[in-house]
C-alpha cells in the first residue's frame, strides 16, 4: 500500500510540489514559534532551587526626617543608632512564634530583584579565564540562617541544605552547582578557593564551603551561575540597603503574620529612622519580576502566534485534503468498485497525508537548522547541562512536538474530507460529470 | 441455480423537485456462463441497473441476489470484499487511476487483497498478456490509445478472478476497429473461462454475438 501510494505522489510531483512546499514553509514556521514556548517551558519547569513559598521579603526605608539629625558619616563607622534599630527590628522578628528563620541579604539578592551584581570570580590554582558570575550577598547576623530562609537545596542531594558548619569562620562562600561545574567541571568543590581577582591567594582567598542547587531568579530562566558570599559585619554599609528575610512555619497565615508585624512590630520603631515600607511574598515578588522583564507578554505572543499558525495549518489542510478528496471523486468510486471499502480508503487517504507531511517535515529541516543557529541566547556555552540550553536537544525536542502537531493536524484535516467522500454510492461518484 | 437474481428491483432517483423512476418492478435471473446484453435507449436505466448488480447504486426496494448470497444487507466491508472476490467491472469511460501506470493500476484490486508484491507483479502480466498489452505496462494511462485504455480495464477486472463481468458500454468510447477487439475479448473471456458477463450495449450487431439480449424502455423490462 505504502509503496502504491508513494509510487502516486511521485507521479503527480508537480501538483504535489505545491503541497510539500506549503508543508516545508508551515514546518518552519511552526517550528520558529514552537521553539520559544518549548524552551520556555522547559525552563520553567526546572526546580527553583529554593521555596518560594512561606518566604516573605521585608522591606525597609530610611525616614529622611530623621537622617539628617545623625551624622551619617560617624553613625556608619560605628554600631549606630541606625545599626542598633536594624538588629532590634530583626531580633523581634526572628522572636516570633510563627517564624521558622530569618536572613538579611542586600538589595541585589534574589529574589526579585531587578539588578543584580556581577563578577568576574577566578580560582585559586589557575591561571583560567574568570567567569561571570551573579554575586549575591548575605549578612551573617546572630541566628540567622538564611539558607533555611530561602529554603536553598543542596546540590548534591536536591534535599534542603544544611548551613555549613564552618560559615562563621569569615572568608567563606558557598557556590552554585552550575558555577561549580563552569569553573571546575564538577560539584565536588567544597574546599576549593576562588578569588576576585587573578591568582588569588591569602587574603583575596575565599574557600567554598557549600554548593547549592541553581535557584531560577525568575521563573523563565534557568540559574545563571551564582555565589553567595558572607558578610559577617554589617559594619560600614547602610542597613537600608538590605532586606530582612523570614520564613514562616508551615501552616502560618502569611496575611496574618503581615499585619501583626505591621501593627505590632513597626509602631516600636516610630520615633526612630527605620520605616518598614512593606512586606512582599517572595511568590509577588517573583510575579512583578515576571511581568517587568516581560516574559509573559513574550509567551503570549508566541501562544497566540503559534496558536494562529496551527489554524492556519490546520484550515489550510482541511482545504488542501478536501480539494484533493474532491479532485480524486472519481478514483475513490473505483477504487471502491474495485473492492476497496471505506475504512481502506480512509487509511489510504490519511497515509497519503502522513506522508506527505513526514516529506515536508524532512525537507523544511535545513531551514530548521539554519535558523536555529541564529538563534542566540545567554549561556556560557552550549554544552550547558540544561537540555534546552543545547541547541541540538531542543531542535529534537521540537521537532518531535511540531512532527505530532503537524500529524494531528494533517490526520484531522484529511479524516474529515475522505471520511465524507468515502460514503458517497460508488455509482455516484462514477458518474462523469 | 442462477448467478444473478433480481426480484421486484425499483430505482428512484430523488432530486429537489423531481423524482425519477430509473426502474420499475425489474425482475431478472442470469444462469452462470451467460453473455447477457442490455439494450435500451438512453437514459432508460440500463447504467442504473448494472450499478445495482454490480452493487455500486442501492435498489429502492426489491432483493438481489448474487452467486447465492443476498447482497442487500451485506454491510461496507462485506460489500467491498464481495466486490473485489466476485466482480469484475468494465466502464465505458475507462476509469483508470491516472497517477498509475499500466501495471499498477491492473494490480490495484489485489492491493485489497494479502497478495504479494511478486504475486500481483506475476499475475498482473499474465493478464495483461492476455489483453495482448504486456509491452505497455510501464506507460501511463495518458500514453495511451482509447482501446489499450479500455484492455488495460478489463484486464484490471480479470486480474482477480471474478464470477461475474459488468460492462457498461465497453465500446461506447471506441471506433469500431477497436470495439471489435475489445468485444472479442469480452466473448474469449465468456468461452474459454465460463465467465459470466453483463453488458450495456447500443449496437446491434455486438448484441447479436452475445447469448441473450434484453431491452429496457423507460425503467422497464421489454422483451
Ligand atoms: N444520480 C441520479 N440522480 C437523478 N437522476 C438520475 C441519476 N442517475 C440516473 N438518473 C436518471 O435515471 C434515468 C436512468 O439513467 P441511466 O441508468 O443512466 O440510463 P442509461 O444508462 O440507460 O442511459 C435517467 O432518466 C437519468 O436521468
Ligand atoms: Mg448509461
Amino acid at each position: 500500500m505504502i509503496k502504491m501510494i508513494f509510487k502516486q505522489l511521485w507521479n503527480q510531483r508537480r501538483q504535489n510540489g505545491w503541497i510539500l512546499l506549503e508543508l516545508t514553509v508551515i514546518t518552519f514556521f511552526i517550528f520558529t514559534t514552537s521553539v520559544e514556548v518549548v524552551r520556555g517551558l522547559a525552563d520553567y519547569a526546572l526546580p527553583n532551587g529554593y521555596e518560594k513559598e512561606g518566604a516573605y521579603c521585608l522591606q525597609l526605608k530610611e525616614d529622611k526626617a530623621y537622617s539628617f539629625k545623625y551624622d551619617v558619616k560617624e553613625d556608619k563607622a560605628k554600631d549606630s543608632i541606625f545599626h542598633a534599630n536594624f538588629n532590634q527590628l530583626l531580633l523581634a522578628i526572628k522572636g516570633c512564634p510563627e517564624v521558622e528563620a530569618v536572613a538579611v541579604t542586600n538589595q541585589h539578592s534574589f529574589p526579585g530583584s531587578g539588578s543584580q551584581t556581577a563578577l568576574a570570580m577566578y580560582p585559586e590554582d589557575s591561571t583560567f579565564t574568570p567567569l561571570n558570575t551573579v554575586r549575591y550577598r548575605t549578612y551573617l547576623a546572630d541566628g540567622t540562617d538564611f539558607i533555611k530562609a530561602y529554603g536553598l537545596t543542596d546540590a548534591h542531594t536536591g534535599e534542603l541544605m544544611q548551613l555549613p558548619e564552618r560559615i562563621h569562620e569569615g572568608r567563606k562562600v558557598i557556590v552554585s552547582a552550575s558555577f561549580a561545574r563552569y569553573m571546575f567541571g564538577t560539584i565536588d568543590v567544597v574546599g576549593k578557593g576562588i578569588g576576585k581577582v587573578h591568582n588569588p591567594s591569602g587574603k583575596d582567598l575565599q574557600e567554598i564551603v557549600g554548593v547549592y542547587q541553581d535557584f531560577k531568579r525568575t521563573d523563565f530562566q534557568v540559574g545563571y551561575p551564582s555565589i553567595l558570599t558572607i558578610n559577617t559585619k554589617m559594619k560600614g554599609q547602610n542597613p537600608f540597603d538590605h532586606f530582612i528575610i523570614y520564613r514562616l512555619k508551615e501552616g502560618v497565615d502569611g496575611n496574618a503574620f503581615e499585619k501583626k508585624v505591621m501593627n505590632e512590630i513597626a509602631p516600636r520603631f516610630a520615633n526612630t529612622p527605620t520605616v518598614i515600607q512593606g512586606i512582599e511574598s517572595f511568590e509577588e515578588s517573583l510575579n512583578w519580576y515576571n511581568d517587568i522583564i516581560g516574559v509573559y507578554n513574550h509567551l503570549r505572543y508566541t501562544a497566540v502566534m503559534l496558536f494562529f499558525v496551527l489554524l492556519c495549518v490546520f484550515l489550510g489542510m482541511t482545504g488542501t485534503f478536501w480539494v484533493r478528496c474532491r479532485a480524486r471523486r472519481q478514483d475513490i468510486g473505483l477504487m471502491r468498485s474495485i473492492g476497496a471499502s471505506q475504512a481502506t480508503i480512509t487509511r489510504q487517504f490519511m497515509t497519503e497525508a502522513w506522508m506527505l507531511v513526514t516529506i515536508g517535515f524532512l525537507i523544511a529541516q535545513p531551514l530548521i537548522i539554519h535558523y536555529i543557529h541564529g538563534l542566540k541566547w545567554n549561556v556560557i556555552d552550549l554544552t550547558a547541562h540544561y537540555w534546552q540550553d543545547s541547541k541540538t536537544w531542543l531542535t529534537l525536542a521540537t521537532d518531535a512536538l511540531i512532527y505530532i502537531l503537524m500529524m494531528l493536524i494533517a490526520l484531522l484535516g484529511t479524516w474529515f474530507p475522505v471520511k465524507q467522500a468515502s460514503k458517497d454510492l460508488p455509482a455516484e461518484a462514477l458518474r462523469d460529470e | 441455480m442462477s448467478i444473478i437474481k433480481l426480484t421486484g428491483i425499483n430505482k428512484i432517483y430523488r432530486t429537489n423537485e423531481i423524482e425519477t423512476q430509473a426502474l420499475e418492478n425489474v425482475n431478472l435471473e442470469v444462469e452462470k456462463g451467460e453473455f447477457l446484453s442490455i439494450m435500451g435507449p438512453s437514459g432508460c436505466g440500463k447504467s442504473t441497473l448494472l450499478n445495482i448488480i454490480g452493487l455500486l447504486d442501492k435498489a429502492t426496494s426489491g432483493t438481489i441476489e448474487l452467486c447465492g448470497t443476498e447482497a442487500m444487507t451485506l454491510k461496507d466491508k462485506e460489500l467491498a470484499e464481495f466486490r473485489n472476490h466476485r466482480l469484475g467491472f468494465i466502464f465505458q469511460s475507462f476509469h483508470l487511476v491516472n497517477s498509475l501506470n499500466v501495471i499498477d493500476n491492473v494490480e490495484l484490486p489485489l492491493l485489497y487483497r494479502n497478495v504479494s508484491a511478486g504475486e500481483r507483479t506475476r499475475l498482473a502480466k499474465e493478464v495483461l498478456e492476455r489483453v495482448g498489452l504486456s509491452h505497455r505496462m510501464r506507460h501511463m494511462p495518458m500514453q495511451l490509445s482509447g482501446g489499450q485504455c479500455q484492455r488495460v480495464a478489463i484486464a484490471r477486472a480479470l486480474i482477480g478472478n471474478p464470477d461475474i463481468i459488468l460492462a457498461d458500454e465497453p465500446t461506447g468510447n471506441l471506433d469500431s476497429k477497436m470495439g471489435a477487439e475489445v468485444m472479442d475479448l469480452l466473448r474469449q473471456l465468456n468461452r474459454e473461462d465460463d465467465r459470466t458477463i453483463v453488458m450495456v450495449t447500443h449496437n446491434e450487431e455486438q448484441a447479436r454475438t452475445t447469448s441473450r439480449t434484453i431491452r429496457f424502455f423507460d425503467g422497464r423490462q421489454v422483451e
